[in-house]
This record gives structure tokens, sequence and C-alpha cells, in this order.
């Protein structure tokens, strides 16, 4: 039997070599392994170029769920992403950060409904949001969204002639409401005009009328509190209440409800087209309204016209 | 410790008395100056035409001159170290010096150590060459300091990973050439492993993308620095030094 070559110094050697090699490079492995999960950067740039803010730096240390951040763009611009984007992926073990090109893996990109290059989504378990664009900010912004619990409503006012977000049409709202829940926000029409009934329709031509004949709370959506406020109210649940364009005047209940819902930590979002007297469509001027638009002290200019041309240039 | 120093010197001397030294140094110096004033033109360039078009674009001399520039260094290194070491153990082994090494009162690790430091001063020579080249940006404008050093730090880490890598490859085969190729194979290995994570992001392409000294060099470029790749960077030196040794070790039980 030819098996002495088995027993010779030479074998033996060669394989207390190979363990030995093949140990150090385990050894080597774990320690890579552990920097790389666990690596400090000191960025020496003056500017700190390629540090993340302490904001930043806060909320993803103190995630609680696994994020995964998710870009597409042609392999082409990875490198310039990366730059930003290995930022965060450093900063927790709990954030991935995935580079995906839409071209070699189109399935992925249109499960994920992906249109444009150069998109990200950050999702945090079941929420997906968008990041504008790559920037810290945006992407820090779509994290924090992505990680608030508890949904966000935005409450459309109608009742006086604002456009509604079911109309379909060139003056209608659909498209925002289309946008609003693209972004995980839930949309509800509400009335401030002192009568329960949700489905106002658009164009009715009742004006506010002073509440204090109807005892019924217009608290839409909850539970009746026994001893509620009888007036008009913003939900609580709104958070953020949206006026679109009303044409009739704003009585004064419900501007005072819009009043006492943003000085008490609400958001709103006013738009009040032009007050152009054209005759078979007329919009008021919503004096009261814009009273408490100065009262903040923002003043209503009716004078800003703005072209989508190209140039993007405002002229007034 | 002194051990080291002697071999160190005199491995040293052999490559200044020959013209291996010098013409590397000279080479390097000419590509390094070429890409130096290639860099510095089409930034002057750009500042002149954003200037004419009115649009005021971030001069920023470290982001348009120094970062692609030191990339550009480290692959030029690619080519450089093969060059280095290959003639560290290989020239010993075809002129039969190399009992005389190993049989004498110097341990392997001493061998071995003052070696690959020689091959780490040549290279330092040679980087310092290219610092020239950057002393004329301090001299018209101000660019940012530290991210320079940071860069060079990553240049010198990186070339003695290579180097490690050549002086193991260098012991095995008598043959210089066989030595430099296998050498230059490996190294452009190393450097082309990044490629993979372009288009694969599976656990395997992140590890093997891990090991290309590229990812790593990276972000010394930017001015970062971070302590995964000061890692990475030191165990390849000590494997690269570890696989000599066991190399070395081999010859004597080798028949």
């Amino acid at each position: 039997m030819k098996t002495d070559w088995i027993k010779t110094r030479q074998t033996r050697y060669t394989a207390y070599a190979t363990v030995y090699i093949a140990i150090i490079l385990a050894v080597l492995g774990v320690v890579n392994f552990l920097a790389k999960r666990h690596t400090k950067s000191w960025d020496s740039t003056a500017n700190k170029r390629f540090s993340l803010s302490d904001q930043t730096g806060k909320v993803v240390k103190n995630l609680k769920q696994d994020v995964r951040i998710r870009y597409f763009d042609r392999t082409s611009e990875f490198q310039r992403a990366k730059d930003l984007l290995d930022r965060y992926d450093n900063l927790s073990t709990r954030l991935s950060v995935e580079y995906i090109d839409p071209d070699k893996k189109p399935q992925v990109a249109k499960a994920e409904n992906v249109r444009t290059y150069g998109t990200i989504f950050v999702q945090a378990g079941a929420k997906k949001e968008e990041a504008k664009s790559l920037t810290e900010e945006e992407l820090t912004g779509a994290l924090v969204r992505a990680l608030k619990s508890g949904e966000r409503t935005v409450c459309v006012v109608s009742g006086s002639g604002e456009h509604s977000l079911d109309d379909t049409q060139r003056t209608g709202y659909s498209a925002v409401k289309e946008a609003l829940e693209k972004n995980n926000y839930k949309t509800r029409t509400i009335s401030l005009l002192g009568k329960s009934d949700e489905t106002a329709k658009p164009g009715t031509v009742k004006l506010g009328e002073a509440p204090a004949a109807q005892p019924a709370k217009v608290k839409l959506g909850e539970a009746p509190a026994p001893g509620a406020a009888a007036g008009i109210a913003v939900p609580k649940d709104c958070t953020i209440l949206l006026v679109g364009g009303p044409r009739y005047d704003y009585m004064e209940p419900a501007v005072k409800a819009i009043q006492s819902f943003v000085e008490g930590g609400g958001r709103a979002l006013l738009m009040l087209d032009p007050p152009l007297k054209l005759g078979r469509e007329e919009t008021g001027d919503n004096a009261a309204l814009v009273k408490v638009l100065e009262s903040w002290g923002v003043t209503l200019n009716k004078n800003l016209w703005s072209t989508p041309a190209a140039s993007g240039s405002f002229s007034d | 410790m002194k051990n080291i120093w002697i071999i160190c010197r005199k491995e040293l001397k052999s490559y200044f008395a020959s013209p291996i030294a010098y013409g590397l140094m000279a080479f390097f110096a000419a590509i390094s100056g070429y890409f130096f004033y290639v860099a510095v033109a089409i930034f002057v360039r750009r500042g002149m035409e954003s200037q004419m078009m009115g649009r005021g674009m971030p001069m920023d001399m470290g982001e348009w001159i120094v970062r692609p520039l030191l990339m550009n260094i480290s692959v030029i290194g690619l080519f450089l170290i093969p060059m280095i070491t290959m003639r560290l153990f290989a020239e010993e082994k075809r002129t039969g010096t190399i009992e005389l090494l190993a049989t004498s009162p110097v341990r392997d690790i001493d061998i071995i150590l003052g070696k690959w430091l020689a091959a780490m001063l040549l290279y330092l020579a040679i980087l310092g060459t290219s610092a020239l080249n950057f002393s004329f940006l301090f001299m018209y404008g101000k660019p940012d300091w530290r991210p320079l050093l940071v860069g060079y730090l990553g240049l010198i880490l990186q070339g003695g990973c290579l180097l490690a890598i050549g002086t193991f490859l260098s012991t095995t085969t008598r043959n210089q050439i066989i030595a430099g190729t296998a050498t230059f194979a490996v190294c452009l290995l190393l450097w082309v492993l990044d490629w993979v994570s372009s288009y694969e992001t599976a656990a395997w392409a992140q590890v093997l993308s891990y090991l290309s000294v590229v990812t790593h060099f990276e972000t010394f470029a930017k001015g970062v620095l971070e302590i995964k790749d000061i890692v990475f960077y030191l165990s390849m030196i000590f494997f690269g030094l570890f696989l000599t040794a066991r190399s070395m070790e081999s010859l004597r039980w080798r028949a």
C-alpha cells in the first residue's frame, strides 16, 4: 500500500500549515466583520461634506425597527448615491441600503412602482415613504415620516364652494387626493357650516349659520361626548386642514374654528382663489378669513401669477 | 529589532544601487505629473466655463483635483508594486543566497519584516515625488490639507497591503518574472473584485466587494477616516506577511 506519503514529514507539515492558515483567515474574517458593523468614521473635510447631521444621527441611532432604503437608478449613478447612503448604512445595523438598477432587475422595480431613475424609497415595517431627492434633508424627512406611527389625515373643508376632492374636471382636486394618498395621508371632507351633514355638496348656497340654535355637535366621525362644546370646530384627528379655494365667504364661526385649530397647534393649508368677479362664477373676498390671516402676520397678495413655463420664473 | 533594520538597509542599498529605484521614481513622477496637469487643466477650464455661463459652480479643489488624482495614483501603484516586490525573495532563491539567509542567526520574521519594510520605504520615496505636484496647489490656492493627508495615509496603507502580498508571492518562485506577473494578477484581481457589487447585491457579492482594495481606498480619497478601512488594510498586511512566514517555513521542510 502506497500510503506512506500520508505519514511523511512533508504531509504533516503541509497539513499543519494549511490548518494554521485557515484559522488565521477565519480570525481575520471575524475581526473585519466586527469592524464593519461597528465602524466609526472621522470626516476630515473642512465643511464636513461627508458627515450626516446630528439630527439624522439621533433618528437613526434610536431606531427600534428595521429600516430599508432602496435606491433605484442606473448602475453608473450608484457611486454618487453611495457617498450619501453609505453614511446612513454605517450609522446603525438596523438600517440597510439596497442599490437596484431598474434595467437589470425590472421585476423589483415594477413591484415597487418605480417610474423614474433616482427614486428612493424608505421602508419601515409596513410604511413606505419616498424621498424626493438625494439629499440628507429629504432622506431624513422620509425616514421620520415612515417611522411616525399613527395616521395622518387631511381634512378638506367643503360646503362653501371649495374645489372638491372628487371633482375630476380641470378645476377639481381629484389629483390632489391621489397625490395625498400616495404619500400616506388619508383624506376626509369636513364641513364647518354648523350642520352634521358630512357630505355637503359643493355649490350649496348654505352660508355659515349661527350655531347657537343648534345644539348638535359637529365633531364628525367621533363618538359624541355628552358635554361636548356646542360649536363648530375642526375635528381633533385632523393632522392638516385644507381650505381649497372657497367661493363663498366663511362666516365668523367657521373662521374662529380655523383660527383656534391653528393656534392650538394644528396645521392648515389655506388656498384662496383670486377674488375675480367674472360674472358666472363669483369668488368672494372672504374678508373674515383674510383678517385672521393678517392677525397671524400673513398678508394675502392678490397679484402673483405663476406659469409653468420652461424658465420657471415668476412675474407679477 | 536591529536585525530588521540591518536587513532593511541592505535591501534598500541594493534597490538604490541598481537603476530600479531611480527608474521607478522617474516613471511614477512623470505619470503622476501628467495626471496632475490634466486634472488641473480640466478644473481651470470648468472654472472659466462656469464664469462665462454666469452660474456659480462650487469650485472645490478637493473634490475636483485631489480626489480623482488620488484614485489615479492608486491605480498606478498597481503596476508599480509588482516591480518593487518581485526581486525581494525570488532573486535570493535564484542566486542561492536564500540558504545563507535562512541558516543565519536571524529569525524568519526579522527577514520578512526587513524586506517588507525596505519595499515600503521605496514605495514611500516614490509617492514622495507626487507630493511635489500637490505643493503647487498650496502655492496658488488654499486647498484643504486634511483630506489630502488622509488620502496619502490611504495610499500608504494600500501600498503596504499590496506590498505584503507581493512579498509573499515573491517567495513562491525563483523566477522574478513569474513573481512579478503573479503579483500583478493578484493586485488586479483585488482591484476589480469591486465590480461585482455593481450588478449584484447578494451576500456573497458583498463579501467579494469588501475584499477589494478599491472599496476601502475610496473613503480615504474622500478624506474620511474609517476604522473598518484601517482594520481591513492592517489585517491584509498581517495576512500577507503571515503567508510569507509560512512560505519561508516551508523552505525548511520541503524536499
